[in-house]
């Protein structure tokens, strides 16, 4: 290896401190419209990355991201008021890592298309699950959140998750859940529990979805049911994962920055017809770049 | 000494018999060879005794332990290791990946239970996977493939090996080649169980041959003797191998 491509290696590893030094410090120049785009994007990295840890290594794609986000937005609707919010956001980690234990135990038995269609479904359940409620006992149709800004609580989580998923990858866990998704049938014959793995991981995945959710509830001021467990949320982390790469913790980052910006462009300048646009460009990618879009790129380096 | 026992075992499919009343046991230091036509139970059989489903009825001990209806991960961490008919490495590991990490999560405590103590490199060399050490296990050639199941099979420091027809379809150079191998593998204190279909090799290099037929037991003894069993003659063979 020659010096000129030592010091772009070193660039590199050193690329997220240097961004998120930048970031820290761009409320002091940046524009709203801009800090509010940066707040939408860092929470789909961090949604895309920890779909990725669980999903994207396994192959158990799950389409319930949206439940676990959702329930993190309602904790905060429900306890912000009471409770400090730095609190708050352990409390909604606390719940939604049980809560997943609980689901994976259950639809962690199902493979395939079958757990995308449970996990998928429990979002929606959830969703009027608390909407029934709403209707027919408390009798009222969401929940107001005291508003705070949350870009600061986005940027540190986000990061937060993408060092985390950094170190977990490189545990037992991490190689556990990538033999998993290499091929189970081996892994459990060669001494991983993968009943336990899958289910730990599960639920790791979706306490850091959670914690997201919690996070960016303060955002929005009010809230209800159809925008918490909107299902853009369990659907946008599978697709910016797949768009970006699996792989690599680099897949979902770029796949979560180049979509969301994407539509945000599309949004503002075609704004009847990004839908159609957006789903032409994926369908154009997916077929020209099957493993992603790092990972062609990533291809070369190896 | 008895290190794998199997009682009475049984296993249905549905309406399916694939295994009946079938007894065997596999001594310390042994080659066993176990062979029967297609759908006789063979691959049944490794897949009770390594707990990938549980037997309908019957006991395994190993070691003397029950280890019936354990968990597959329990019993590699015991010390029983296997091999696959279709190999299934981690396709997009590399190698050494490969075994690296079934040897993380083979054995318990980094012992094993095996005498043999190699560590991945001299796996890699023993095997003959030395340069390929950086290739995607998905780019290997069967050959290699086979050799792979085996060395990632080994890197859990088994007591006890079971080796799923790792000579289907190799050519006979390559065959002798695993037929080595599994010797040398003996010698260093690995017990051996070997599903296989090349009959000239299973009968050089077992100590012993257990003949299944239609979910059934119909023979048990040295090579020799099996070849020449009428029943065995009937269901397997065909007479023009035991004229040869």
């Amino acid at each position: 290896m020659n010096l000129t491509n030592m010091k772009f290696s070193t660039l590199l590893k050193l690329s997220p401190i240097i961004i998120f030094i930048v970031l820290t410090f761009a409320p002091l120049f940046a524009k709203t419209y801009h800090l509010a785009l940066v707040t939408s994007v860092l929470c789909w990295i961090g949604l895309a990355v920890s779909w990725h840890f669980f999903s994207g290594t396994t192959k158990y794609i799950s389409l319930g991201s949206a439940a676990f986000f959702g329930v993190g937005v309602y904790i905060t609707a429900i306890f912000g008021k009471s409770l400090p919010f730095p609190v708050v956001l352990l409390l909604a980690a606390a719940i939604n890592f049980l809560f997943a234990l609980c689901v994976g135990l259950v639809t962690l038995r199902l493979k395939g298309i079958y757990f995308a269609i449970l996990t998928f479904g429990l979002a929606e359940l959830l969703n009027n699950a608390i909407l029934f409620w709403e209707m027919q006992v408390t009798g009222t149709r969401g929940r107001f959140v005291t508003p705070i800004d949350v870009y600061y609580p986005i940027l540190i989580i986000t990061f937060i998750i993408i060092l985390a998923v950094i170190i977990l990858r490189r545990t037992k866990l991490g190689l556990g859940l990538r033999m998993i998704g290499e091929s189970e049938d081996a892994a459990v014959h060669f001494g991983v529990n993968t009943t336990l793995y899958k289910v730990l991981g599960f639920a790791v995945s979706s306490m850091f979805m959670g914690l997201l959710g919690a996070a960016f509830s303060p955002r929005w001021g009010y809230i209800d049911s159809g925008m918490a467990f909107n299902p853009l949320y369990s659907f946008m982390p599978a697709i910016m994962t797949l768009f970006g790469g699996t792989g690599r913790i680099i897949g979902p980052v770029v796949g979560a920055i180049v979509i969301s910006l994407l539509e945000e462009y599309l949004l503002t300048t075609f704004k009847d017809y990004f839908m159609i646009i957006l789903g032409g460009i994926m369908i154009i990618v997916i077929l020209t770049l099957p493993e992603g879009m790092t990972g062609k790129l990533l291809k070369k380096n190896t | 000494m008895k290190l794998l026992e199997g009682k009475e075992i049984t296993k249905h499919f549905g309406g399916l018999v694939a295994l009946q009343n079938v007894d065997f046991d596999v001594h310390e230091g042994e080659i066993v060879g176990l062979i029967g036509p297609n759908g006789a139970g063979k691959t049944t059989l490794f897949n009770v005794i390594t707990g990938t489903f549980p037997s309908t009825s019957g006991t395994i001990k190993f070691e003397e332990k029950n280890i019936t209806g354990l968990k597959p991960y329990k019993i590699c961490k015991l010390g029983i290791a296997r091999t696959f008919q279709i190999p299934k490495p981690f396709p997009n590991m590399s190698v050494y990946e490969n075994i690296l990490a079934v040897s993380i999560f083979g054995c318990d405590k980094d012992k094993g239970t095996s005498n043999v103590k190699w560590d991945i490199n001299q796996i890699l060399e023993k095997f003959g996977l030395a340069d390929k050490r950086e290739t995607q296990a998905s780019n290997l050639a069967v050959f290699e493939l086979r050799m792979l199941e085996i060395a990632r099979a080994l890197a859990t420091k088994p007591r006890l090996l079971l080796l799923d027809e790792v000579m289907a379809g190799l050519n006979p150079k390559e065959t002798a080649q695993i037929t080595d191998i599994t010797r040398g593998l003996r010698d260093d204190g690995i017990t051996i169980l070997m599903i296989e279909h090349n009959m000239r090799a299973t009968m050089g290099v077992s100590d012993r041959v257990i003949v299944l037929d239609q979910g059934m037991k119909i023979a048990d003894g040295n090579p020799e003797k099996v070849c020449k069993d009428p029943q065995v003659v009937e269901a397997y063979l065909g007479e023009a191998y035991v004229e040869d």
